[in-house]
């Protein structure tokens, strides 16, 4: 039997052990919104106000009454290749450009869902390049996306988009699917404090998305319809740097990114939508860098397109008389400037009012099976690289290698521009692609290279440090 | 031989194989880490050399280690299996 | 999947609920919620395909001691009916016999898969009859050498009589696939794991809080050290040339010595939280190993529990081996001291030619066990030297300075053997060692780290990796004072804690962006 004594030690246990434990959850959560404070503000000072995901997603939502049939979903190559009202005008169609920086293509399978549940589209644009199907790590654009879309969503709407974002199999398996709850450590600004102060200051300012965006991304101009770009031009004496494989590498396509390529091509044909996959335009030489690896990989890409019905289409490999980009057309190795955009949406135009009257699209391009043919199509040095050799005994060798068809007879002079600003050749023009330098020579050997038969100062040139 | 076997004994040794420890009162020498595993051998060793008794391996636990005692109870026991 | 990932979370979340919920109807079968967790983690984050290489270890390691004990019973039995003291010791000797039969054939079993999986394609690579190390397309099960050594360890305990072997092949089977220990160890003891693993716990007593500091502090070794250094490293060492200066070496290493202690202590803290939310505590396998005062001292604080395994199942039945006692015997009559180290020596050089094996077949791995068991076979037969000589020169042993010194001298001599153990080439490590010494070139730094490609931003960002450094430092230093760490970060004030969770979080959350691009998946995960 139980004394009153015990009864009342028992029952000022229980109430120390309620009390321990109401403190513990008092102070739990008092931890946890201290937490998620910060986390809100460290959101507002870092996160980048402007980004171009936030412009388009904030565009398409003021763009909600209006008609749109096509929409053009994709990468920053996809977003600064196709220009809406160039299309529009030749067609007569109402395009939307959905397509934002580094959008992974589960992102462009959202952009493009929403667009036919919104507006029922009839065509949809896919715009694509090699590393949109052979890198997968893009969660910053993945959370920028993410973040944009849910802007002007409910909370529970917005809540079930970012818990799909972090259970989507890009993340899950990942930290990603954890720290991705810390949003500003995927899309911030520069972590020094003047940019910090300027994004405060661009947030608070009152200025929209689109207007922080022009503040943000100096040269950038917005045309409507979701597309912006530069006017930039690309430097081809650079083209070793610029290079997709120079700067991501090169590695085989992924299956989940072919896998994600089908399910939007499975989604366009469940719902009666045109889909047309394009591999956006770039200067011949970054397709050339591939070697073998691009046809040979790209037409793991036609195959998937094709075999969900969708039309595929490789600008790099379209007849001269279809489309053949210009040099001043490209602002960098991977995108179109402005100018090359609406010269390229022009062209295309006419081959989508080909495929809308029915005619073979596949027969206006090279195909990868005949990649000699292609090969010997180019007639121009599209860029020349060296690189820079000192054997065991100090002698120095620059090599140079030309971008160019098979059929092109290239030539090569090798100059010595000293430190000075002198200029000496080394070697005059002679179909030999490598130099030998003098010993104790200072300064950058300039490499020119141009046609046998041309009498031009060189069609390319490229520049090789030296080292001391 | 049976007079040998006594703690202080042991303990001298034990002093033998590794000095500054107080072995009378220690009965953590291996969890506290006192004794290293080449000390282990070392007194195993000196046993062998001292009492003539091999201690096989299956006997190198720390609980038979832990203490003077417990290393003079285990040779004991040592003694009598093998007699 | 990575162990600070939603995955994992919503794992343990769902684990952790059944867990107790079948705690509150039956604790008797609680443990069955911890196998299939275990199992469905080891289809979830390894291969399922090598499910059966971890099932047949268990299913022998199961099956050998319970044959052990039929035969010490047929033994027994039949002591009993011997007429007389001879043939009672000729019965012992014979049942002896066939029991270390037994063991010898379940273990060469166990390990015999471990050498085929592990070392048999690399063999014949070495050898020339293999295209390339993994040309066989062997699959290496998840965390194959820790559970072949868990249950190996298991086997020789039930051999040794430590325990009554387990009936329920089914509780076995949890013992060796406990889902924290899979990955990357603990390697623990059935005598320490087992029990816990069975008694079943109530939620109430579980250290929630302390078990998420040391998943964050993990995670921050992890990601803010490890995962930042490791790009630079592979740059490094992919890139090692004549002139490679030994400024750049010495950087790599020192890198690397940080990266590994990150990588494999915060993966553990990682694994160990976890196992202590479900009440079970495992070996502890570091205890601040940069702190050593040797290096054998280090190797009872780096891994611990691969060392004690060493140290128990090779090194003392090895030295205390019948022609190991003869050569002591030997040896004595040249010295005393010698006489009683030598064969600890021999032993010890033995468990690092493993334990170097253990880590890769490959040369490299065997330079480095071998350094490390030389080391410290040398420091040992001149002991009775150096404390000569410390008396001679009156030096204070038991002195701070004495200590620190120590420390700095066995840091050292560890990074000279990570030069083994990082530099996959023996020549080059050799080269690199070398270059360290007559080549160090600080003017040359700058240079050929750019060459390797390693980037400004990068070597800029390692900023995050410091300060991640210099908070481990500082709480390994309270530790080794004997302070309990986490029990003072929960004693702070709510707020604070909170601005401080954040600040951590917010370090692994910008490391680990940063590094996104690095493969995942731990560095000892298929050791």
């Amino acid at each position: 039997m139980r004394t009153s004594k015990e009864g009342r030690n028992t029952k000022a246990a229980q109430g120390t052990a309620s009390h321990t434990w109401n403190r513990w959850v008092v102070e739990t959560l008092v931890v946890v919104v201290v937490i998620v404070a910060l986390d809100v503000l460290f959101s507002f000072a870092l996160e980048q106000y402007g980004s171009l995901s936030s412009v388009m997603w904030s565009e398409y939502r003021a763009a909600a009454g209006e008609n749109i049939d096509t929409v053009v979903v994709g990468s920053s190559t996809s977003q600064r290749a196709f220009d809406p009202t160039a299309l529009d005008d030749a067609l007569g169609t109402s395009t939307f450009s959905m397509a934002t920086p580094a959008q992974p293509l589960d992102d462009s399978y959202t952009a493009a869902r929403q667009a036919i549940e919104d507006h029922h589209v009839r065509r949809v644009i896919l715009g694509v390049d090699y590393e949109s199907l052979s890198n997968d790590n893009w969660a910053g654009s993945h959370v920028a996306f993410a973040r944009a879309k849910m802007e002007g969503e409910s909370l529970p709407r917005a809540s079930a988009d970012y818990w799909k974002l972090l259970v989507s199999p890009a993340f899950v398996r990942r930290a990603d699917s954890l720290c991705a709850l810390f949003p500003w450590g995927y899309n911030h600004v520069k972590l020094d404090p003047s940019s910090v102060v300027a994004n405060v200051r661009e947030r608070l300012s009152g200025d929209d998305a689109l207007e922080a965006a022009k503040v943000v991304n100096g040269g950038w101009t917005y045309y409507g319809r979701g597309y912006g770009n530069y006017d930039y031009l690309i430097d081809y004496s650079q083209a070793r740097k610029e290079t997709s494989v120079a700067i991501h590498g090169l590695s085989d396509f992924k299956q989940t990114c072919l896998d994600q390529v089908a399910d939007i091509a499975r989604l366009c044909r469940e719902n009666g939508v045109q889909l047309v996959v394009v591999v956006t335009p770039r200067p011949a030489f970054n397709v050339l860098v591939y070697g073998e690896k691009y046809p040979e990989q790209m037409e793991l890409l036609q195959d998937v397109a094709e075999a969900q019905g969708a039309t595929f289409v490789d600008a790099n490999l379209l007849h001269a008389d279809v489309y053949s980009p210009q040099d001043a057309d490209f602002g960098d190795g991977e995108h179109l400037n402005h100018a090359g955009a609406t010269r390229f949406s022009q062209e295309f135009a006419s081959l989508l009012r080909a495929l809308d009257e029915g005619q073979d699209v596949g027969s206006l391009s090279y195909s990868y099976d005949g990649w000699d043919q292609y090969l010997a199509s180019i007639r121009q040095i599209s860029a020349v690289v060296s690189r820079l050799d000192v054997s065991s005994d100090g002698t120095a060798t620059v090599t140079a290698q030309s971008y160019t068809g098979t059929d092109v007879q290239v030539e090569y002079r090798f100059l010595l521009m000293g430190e000075d600003g002198s200029m000496t050749v080394l070697q005059d023009w002679g179909s030999s692609d490598s130099c030998e330098v003098p010993e104790g020579s200072r300064g950058r050997v300039t490499v020119c290279a141009r046609q046998v038969g041309s009498t031009a100062d060189y069609d390319r040139y490229c520049m090789q440090g030296l080292a001391h | 031989m049976d007079d040998d076997l006594t703690l202080d004994h042991m303990i001298e040794l034990l002093e033998d194989v590794k000095g500054n420890v107080d072995y009378e009162n220690c009965t953590t020498l291996v969890d506290d880490r006192v004794l290293d595993s080449f000390d282990i051998l070392s007194i195993i060793s000196s046993i062998n050399d001292e009492f003539d008794v091999s201690v096989p391996a299956k006997d190198i636990v720390p609980d038979n280690f832990n203490s003077a005692q417990a290393m003079l109870e285990m040779v004991k026991r040592l003694v009598d299996e093998e007699g | 999947m990575d162990l600070l990932s939603l995955s994992f979370v919503l794992f343990l979340a769902v684990s952790l609920a059944a867990y107790y919920l079948v705690g509150r109807i039956c604790r008797n079968a609680q443990w069955l919620v911890l196998l299939a967790a275990s199992l469905a983690f080891y289809c979830l984050a390894g291969r399922w395909q090598t499910l059966a290489y971890m099932l047949a270890c268990a299913a022998i390691t199961w099956a050998a001691p319970l044959g052990l004990a039929r035969m010490d019973a047929a033994c027994r039995a039949e002591r009993a009916a011997a007429p007389d003291r001879a043939a009672r010791r000729a019965a012992k000797a014979a049942w002896a016999r066939r029991r270390r039969a037994v063991l010898v054939a379940s273990l060469a079993a166990c390990f015999g898969m471990l050498a085929y999986l592990k070392y048999w394609n690399v063999l014949l690579y070495e050898v020339g009859l293999a295209a390339s190390p993994s040309s066989l397309g062997l699959l290496l099960p998840l965390g194959v050498s820790f559970y072949t050594f868990q249950a190996a360890s298991y086997l020789v305990d039930a051999y040794n009589g430590r325990f009554e072997p387990q009936r329920n092949p089914l509780k076995h089977l949890l013992f060796v696939c406990w889902f924290p220990q899979v990955i990357q160890g603990p390697i623990n003891r059935y005598a320490d794991l087992g029990p816990q693993l069975l008694e079943g716990h109530s939620a109430k007593g579980v250290p929630v809080r302390r078990s998420l500091l040391r998943f964050g502090y993990g995670a921050l070794k992890k990601y803010a050290i490890a995962n930042m250094l490791v790009g630079t490293i592979d740059q490094i060492f992919s890139n090692v040339t004549p002139g490679i200066p030994g400024s750049v070496v010495a950087f790599g290493i020192l890198l690397y010595s940080a990266q590994q202690y990150g990588d494999f202590s915060g993966g553990i803290d990682m694994v160990e939280a976890a196992s202590s939310l479900f009440g079970v505590r495992m070996a502890e396998n570091f205890r601040r190993p940069y702190f050593s005062v040797s290096l054998a001292d280090f190797w009872r604080r780096w891994h611990i529990t691969l060392g004690a395994w060493m140290r128990d199942y090779v090194f003392f039945p090895f030295a205390v081996s019948r022609p190991m006692r003869a050569l002591g015997a030997r040896a004595s009559r040249l010295g005393e001291h010698l006489g009683r180290t030598l064969p600890a020596c021999v032993a010890n050089l033995l468990v690092f030619l493993i334990v170097g094996l253990w880590h890769g077949a490959e040369p490299h791995y065997v330079a480095w066990g071998l350094y490390n068991g030389l080391v410290i076979a040398l420091a040992d037969l001149l002991a009775p030297a150096f404390s000569r000589a410390n008396a001679a020169l009156r030096v204070d042993e038991s002195s701070r300075a004495h200590r620190a010194l120590c420390v700095a001298r066995t840091f050292l001599v560890v990074n000279v053997g990570w030069y083994f153990d990082r530099i996959y080439g023996f020549g080059d490590s050799l080269l690199c060692l070398r270059n360290t010494f007559t080549n160090f070139a600080p003017q040359q730094f700058h240079l050929w780290l750019m060459q390797a490609g390693v980037l400004d931003s990068t070597l800029k960002f390692m900023v995050l990796s410091a300060v991640a450094c210099l908070l481990v430092f500082a709480v390994s230093l309270a530790q080794e004072r004997g302070v309990d760490v986490s029990g003072r970060i929960l004693g702070w004030n709510c707020v604070v804690r909170g601005v401080f969770y954040f600040l951590v979080i917010a370090l692994v959350v910008v490391t680990s962006f940063l590094t996104q691009n690095v493969a995942g998946g731990f560095m000892y995960a298929n050791f």
